[in-house]
């Protein structure tokens, strides 16, 4: 019960970064989405590979991604994805949200400091 | 429309699992692999690279639920599975599953079958477009409020006129005929009406059209097919009353124009006639308007009474009390059931909510038997979602078999109810299984199977996975569950008591009711009526001798003792009004007290065996004395009114106005219970039938003989006289009597069988319960058996224990009983009743709980004290 629950609070966030290498990367399946964000952030992101699947589902619904199948390094078959015209659009959206969001909470979390906390 | 696209989408992908899964295995295989080859690379051997890989992902297979989460509709899907388990687990408990469908069939078909009758009287709009907007408007009484009549031609003419609130408006009044087609005689209902209203009605002719002025007839289906069904009848000439038509059209099936005050469906109408809006027939006429779009009740009503305030001012102080009143069309044509029904449906309710408790008890005793694998789904993680899900989905699917059964039996039970209540039930042929029975169907088993599984889902969300999972079911089958088991049996002794109690109180006052003189000896009567036609009748010179003619025809045929006709059958609707105005002055002291006016040949009170009081009975005149009063034979209770302290005989007064016609009373008669046999008398006059314009005289016969030679004999004998003359409504006043009761023998039957059902569950119910706690209480048996404990002892305890739940079960049932029954009384004015129905139901219940006690307290007995108590659950 409690996985489900931390889940949902990095849900939208896991779709922005996934965005995100996908548009800087090209086109790639799974496995080198996990390993790429695992290099960007540093292994700082304590989350299961497999919830990247997830998050590659929620794209192709609200059709943000595309998929083809293909073969991969180790010639076994796997499915690529890539951005659609509308994923960099909202690719450019949502990470101006979250630009907003971030630098917003900064700024209130900075006040509260100033009372000598 | 993201939006839109994500849920098709996510549709889609429910219908294409099987495929979508199979693709994500090779997606999740790929990724393992490669994750296991880097692993590989650093060192770790290939299983533990595969363990490492596994890991990292998360776990494989939450990450295939969180796939398939994302991808299709869990929420469906979950109700689909737990559809499917639900279907698995009743398949391991068939005889279960049979039972309780079978009692949800019984629960819901009889609630369905009342409310399929409810919806076609009452809820349904009328069969007319607009059918909604139309009223009727009666006579009403200014002083009365409760007063409706019916309204004279010169009234309607006037409303037709002044009024401002319909956009349709039209009367009608009854008009029965003798119908020649092809050299057959018949004798026809029939209802004359204004042609403006049968154009405004808006229910065209199924063939042909409406007649537009007064050379033309409406025939009704059901004539039309008694006559051949042939459509070469229109334009074909029938003659009514001697007086030549033409056919213009013929009505689809179940068209009727409803006539407030008779709900009789059995007095169809076969023919429609037109009237002629300048006739004057006396206070005969029922009006219909269609209210205007914008116009309401209220407005309308106002409207009237301003009509009838100023027909009251132009027709000055003899009409003081005269007032226009409206009423919903589709009010006044279900008045008169409607009581009725509610209490057929209060009683369907009611065995319903047994059926749930009876659910629900079933459902309890398989969550305890299956608690282990309740515990183990909560510790393995299922939700009280997932809970709520799938005990739902168990008690619904039994519950929704239980509705398809219920409608079927609906079908069945409705014909036969309304033919129970035959001619009671108005709209009669609108009542079939249509989308809103359905619904109410569906309605009433998601209701069911709601209320039955709130009990084990109650248990279920208090199972602590630990105490079963350890010490097993025994101990925490405890307390709580009996509590809750033993809650619904006595929630359905209580139920099963109000509906015993309220059946044996309806039974016992259909036994009185039928043993109630009704004021004349209706055995070995036989009645029928023969009309003549208006002018006839309106001649003396010619109706005095055919009457003359028709009462000696048949007192000539052998076997009849007493032949006599009247106006009106009594018990058969009541009464032709009369205005009574005494020479003493008095007058009635209750504004709203009618007097009844029958007029009656010479050998009525011998026929009817009505006995005479003081005075004597009027002999037939050979002709009308023009000069004298008139005499008149009255009731007591008319005594009573005009007469209270002198003797009525020789006394002198007018009918109508106090200078209308003169009497004189000769004789004074028993009272006739001519408003039913559960109400006061009306006051009645008698006159001879020789001086008022009869044009249905009502025949009584009294001879031994049995009915169907006699009628036949009848026949013969009226057809020798003239040819032309129907013979109709041919009754033994027997059956003229106990159909007054039709609507108190109908309930009283339903009810009946409804607790007869309701004994049935709680018996079974009480046998479970009773049943489980003896195993529950093995090793306690078997140890008190041990102790010294007679055979006699244990078996008391055990039949104690069920007698005991009996017992809260009828005190709590004993009051809401009290209450139902006191409630529902006025409706057939029932009467302070005494104790006798409770202690009836009540000794009712005990044997029922003794009987279903019985089997688990003899199996008690015959435990073995060392097996029961060595015994482990």
């Amino acid at each position: 019960m409690s996985q489900a629950g931390k889940l949902d609070l990095l849900k939208g966030t896991l779709d922005l970064l996934v965005l995100q290498i996908l548009s800087s990367m090209g086109e790639m399946h799974g496995y080198g989405i996990a390993r790429r964000l695992e290099q960007i952030s540093g292994d700082e992101l304590a989350m299961n590979e497999g919830t990247i699947y997830a998050a590659l589902i929620r794209l192709q619904h609200r059709k943000l991604i595309k998929t083809t199948w293909g073969t991969s390094e180790n010639n076994r078959r796997a499915k690529y994805y890539s951005l659609t015209r509308a994923g960099e659009k909202a690719l450019v959206a949502e990470a101006a949200t979250w630009e907003r969001l971030s630098s917003v909470i900064g700024r209130v979390l900075a006040t509260a400091g100033a009372r000598g906390r | 429309m993201t939006r839109l696209e994500e849920a098709l989408s996510r549709v889609l992908a429910v219908f294409r699992r099987s495929r979508l899964d199979r693709d994500f295995e090779d997606e999740l295989a790929t990724h393992v692999a490669l994750l296991t080859e880097q692993n590989m690379r650093q060192g770790m051997s290939r299983s533990e690279a595969r363990r490492r890989a596994a890991l990292k992902m998360g776990g494989l297979t939450q990450t295939r639920d969180f796939h398939r989460e994302a991808r299709g509709l869990p929420r469906l899907e979950h109700i689909v599975q737990a559809g499917v388990h639900a279907w698995r687990s009743w398949s391991h408990a068939k005889a279960v599953a049979f039972f309780a469908s079978a009692a949800l069939v019984v629960g819901i078909g009889s609630t369905t079958a009342i409310y399929s009758v409810v919806n076609a009287v009452m809820l349904k709009p009328l069969p007319y477009p607009d059918g909604d907007r139309f009223v009727a408007v009666f006579r009403g009484n200014l002083q009365n409020p409760q007063f409706y009549s019916a309204l004279r031609s010169e009234d309607t003419e006037r409303l037709q006129v002044r009024h401002r609130s319909f956009d349709a408006f039209g009367w009608f009044r009854g008009a029965g005929k003798n119908m020649m087609i092809a050299g057959q005689p018949y004798y026809v209902s029939g209802l004359a009406v204004t042609v403006p209203l049968v154009q405004a009605i808006g229910v065209p002719p199924a063939i042909g059209r409406w007649f537009d002025d007064e050379t033309g007839v409406v025939l009704s289906n059901g004539l039309w097919q008694r006559l051949g069904g042939n459509p070469d009848i229109l334009g074909q000439t029938v003659t009514l009353d001697g007086q030549t038509y033409s056919v213009n059209g013929v009505m689809p099936t179940s068209f009727r124009l409803p006539v407030p005050g008779m709900t009789g469906a059995g007095l169809g109408t076969d023919v429609w006639i037109p009237l002629d809006p300048r006739e004057r027939a006396g206070a005969a006429y029922f009006a219909y308007g269609r209210l205007r779009p914008g116009v309401t009740m209220g407005m309308a009503d106002d409207d009237l009474r301003r009509v009838a305030a100023d027909i009251v001012a132009e027709d000055g102080p003899s009409r003081a009390n005269f007032t226009a009143r409206l009423v919903p069309l589709r009010e006044t044509v279900s008045r008169q059931v409607r009581p009725t029904l509610g209490l057929l449906l209060g009683a369907a309710g009611l065995l319903f909510l047994i059926t749930c408790a009876n659910e629900a008890g079933l459902l309890l005793a398989r969550s305890v038997s299956r608690a282990q694998e309740t515990a183990l789904r909560v510790a393995l993680g299922a939700g009280t979602g997932r809970l709520i899900v799938h005990y739902l989905a168990e008690s619904l699917l039994v519950c929704l078999a239980g509705a398809a059964g219920g409608v079927l039996l609906s079908v069945t039970l409705t014909p036969t109810i309304v033919s129970m209540a035959e001619g009671f039930v108005p709209r009669a042929d609108e009542i079939a299984v249509d989308w809103s029975v359905l619904a109410f169907a569906f309605a009433a088993a998601v209701v069911a199977g709601v209320l039955s599984s709130l009990a084990p889902l109650w248990q279920a969300l208090r199972t602590r996975p630990a105490d079963i999972l350890g010490d097993g079911v025994r101990t925490s089958a405890s307390r709580r569950n009996r509590g809750a088991s033993h809650s619904l049996i006595i929630a359905e002794i209580a139920l099963a008591f109000v509906l015993l109690a309220a059946g044996s109180v309806l039974v016992a006052h259909v036994r009185a009711l039928s043993r109630l003189s009704p004021g004349f000896d209706a055995d070995g009567v036989l009645s029928f009526a023969v009309s003549i036609p208006g002018h006839v009748a309106a001649d003396p010179d010619q109706r005095i001798p055919l009457q003359r003619r028709l009462v000696d025809a048949i007192d000539a045929i052998p076997g009849v003792e007493d032949a006599a006709f009247a106006q009106l059958l009594p018990m058969k609707g009541c009464c032709w009004p009369a205005n009574v105005i005494p020479d003493n002055g008095r007058v009635a002291s209750n504004p709203s007290s009618r007097t009844s006016l029958m007029a009656v040949s010479e050998g009525y009170f011998r026929t009817m065996r009505i006995p005479l009081k003081s005075g004597q009975l009027f002999r037939e005149a050979p002709a009308i004395d023009e000069s004298g009063p008139i005499p008149v034979v009255v009731s007591e209770s008319l005594v009573k009114l005009y007469w209270p302290d002198q003797n009525p005989l020789g006394a002198f007064g007018h009918f109508d106005r106090p200078d209308g016609p003169r009497f004189t009373v000769v004789g004074v008669v028993a009272d006739v219970k001519n408003a039913g046999l559960d109400n006061e008398s009306v006051p009645e006059i008698y006159r001879p039938a020789a001086g008022s314009r009869i044009e249905t005289m009502r025949f009584v016969v009294r001879s031994s003989r049995a009915d169907t030679s006699l009628i036949a004999d009848v026949r013969r004998h009226i057809q020798n006289l003239d040819p032309t003359q129907p013979v109709h409504d041919v009754e033994l006043m027997h059956a003229v009597v106990q159909k007054t009761m039709t609507l108190e023998r109908t309930v009283s039957l339903m009810t009946a069988f409804f607790a007869g059902a309701a004994l049935l569950l709680a018996m079974f119910g009480v046998y479970s319960v009773v049943s489980y706690s003896v195993r529950q209480r093995t090793v306690e048996i078997g140890m008190r058996m041990a102790l010294g404990a007679t055979h006699r002892t244990v078996f008391s305890m055990v039949v104690g224990s069920g007698l005991k739940l009996a017992a809260v079960g009828v005190v709590i049932g004993g009051v809401a009983a009290n209450a139902a029954v006191s409630y529902h009384g006025s409706v057939f004015r029932l009467g302070d009743s005494d104790y006798a129905p409770y202690a009836y139901s009540t000794a009712i219940i005990a044997v029922v709980v003794f009987a279903a006690s019985f089997l688990p307290a003899w199996r008690a007995t015959l435990m073995s004290p060392l097996v029961a108590m060595r015994n482990r659950l």
